[in-house]
């Protein structure tokens, strides 16, 4: 017989033993929400402030030694393609809590575009023809980028992550452009969310 | 000679010791280095063309079950597109996992880098088109693709494709000279391979 700690190693019935699965690096938990496209009418309008996806993930350490947890989020390929003047883009917010609860998630990248062409002057009213649109491609990032180190779970202990992604404007064009409406174009595109976390034993 | 134990998944114990087996520590098992070789200006392009292209494989044979992830790296792209013309860039990729696996072609999706400058309607002629151009450089990007659980004895193949195209409207301007281009550099693939939880 020998003598085997249990918090790290698993015997079986047939008298085997293996090492326990939390004493290695692994994935814990993933959730993806499904992209979205939209469109905005080009002439009036109001600045925007649409929340496009959130992605809520958490994990339990189930195990009985601590865990170091540190999370990877990717977005899909995401687009945005706006009319003369206009100025906004695709926010992405990221929010972690120790516990189980809905954290409170800050700004933490974006991607957008704006444009103008030569109008100004006291009779520059409205603006003339431009689409200015940005494309990037899927691209994955550290869970929460401005924070220094990983999150410490005691055994019980649980991490809530979340992840918003929202269309903002900062300016939106809403008066008329030369020559109408045609061929104008406000609209975006944001492909999927994924969060993944992942856990890292700790032996003290 | 040491004490040979009865060990499970991801263990062995045999004359020379009690440890654990390869399968057990997250490592890479399969890397490709690819580069572009359509790097440079480009002509119209309504249907996607090959710029980079490649695959990665491996066969498990640690007799354990592995979970294996394939990490894209994507150097820094660069386009140019003159007015009207949209240039983009796509990234696509396809795999398949089991007994002598082999992926699809990779279908284009929604994973484009790139962009327009248009500052004239699909309508206005190729002499009366303005002049102006877009230049937009984008970082190096990376993501992970999932490839899920691949069993002993099975393997898995990984396709990866990045193409340019010139979607939507395109006037060639007759007044002065056009720039349209497009730069994909290169792309690695690294296939990481680790335990699986059961």
């Amino acid at each position: 017989m020998v003598c085997i700690n249990p918090d790290h190693f698993i015997t079986y019935p047939d008298g085997s033993f293996a090492a326990a699965p939390w004493m290695q690096l692994r994935q814990v938990a993933t959730a993806t929400v499904a992209g979205k496209s939209g469109n905005y009418g080009v002439s009036g309008g109001v600045n925007k402030n649409e929340l496009l996806h959130t992605v809520t993930v958490a994990y339990t350490n189930d195990s009985p030694v601590d865990q170091l947890v540190y999370g990877l989020v990717t977005r899909g390929g995401a687009q945005v393609t706006l009319q003369a003047r206009s100025r906004g883009g695709l926010v992405t917010y990221h929010g972690v809590m120790l516990g189980v609860g809905d954290p409170p998630v800050a700004e933490v990248s974006r991607l957008g575009v704006g444009g103008d062409v030569g109008r100004g002057g006291i009779l520059g009213f409205g603006t003339g023809f431009c689409v200015l649109q940005h494309s990037q491609s899927e691209t994955t990032t550290w869970l929460m980028p401005k924070s220094a180190g990983w999150y410490l779970l005691d055994p019980g202990a649980s991490l809530t992550a979340r992840v918003d992604v929202r269309f903002v404007s900062e300016y939106w064009e809403s008066s008329a452009i030369d020559g109408g409406d045609q061929g104008t174009e406000s609209s975006y595109i944001s492909g999927d969310t994924r969060v993944d976390l992942f856990a890292v034993p700790v032996i003290a | 000679m040491s004490l040979k134990l009865c060990v499970a998944e991801y263990m062995i114990s045999d004359s020379h010791g009690t440890g654990m087996r390869r399968g057990w520590f997250p490592r890479i098992v399969d890397e490709a280095f690819l580069t572009s070789d359509k790097d440079g200006e480009i002509d119209r392009a309504p249907d996607p063309v090959t710029m980079i292209e490649g695959d990665l494989s491996w066969f498990n044979a640690t007799g354990d079950a592995q979970r294996v992830t394939v990490h894209i790296k994507r150097s820094s792209r660069t386009i140019v597109a003159q007015n009207p013309a949209t240039v983009v860039i796509h990234d696509a990729w396809s795999f398949d996992v089991g007994e002598s696996p082999s992926a699809e072609y990779p279908t284009i999706t929604q994973d484009v880098f790139g962009g327009r400058f248009q500052v004239d309607r699909a309508s206005v002629a190729r002499d009366r088109l303005q002049y102006a151009r877009l230049f937009l450089e984008g970082d190096v990007r990376q993501t992970y693709v999932d490839l899920g659980v691949v069993e002993p004895m099975q393997a898995m193949h990984f396709r990866y494709l990045a193409a340019v195209q010139t979607p939507g409207v395109w006037t060639e301007a007759t007044e002065f000279d056009v720039r349209n281009e497009a730069h994909a550099r290169w792309t690695r693939l690294v296939a990481l391979a680790s335990p699986v939880e059961h």
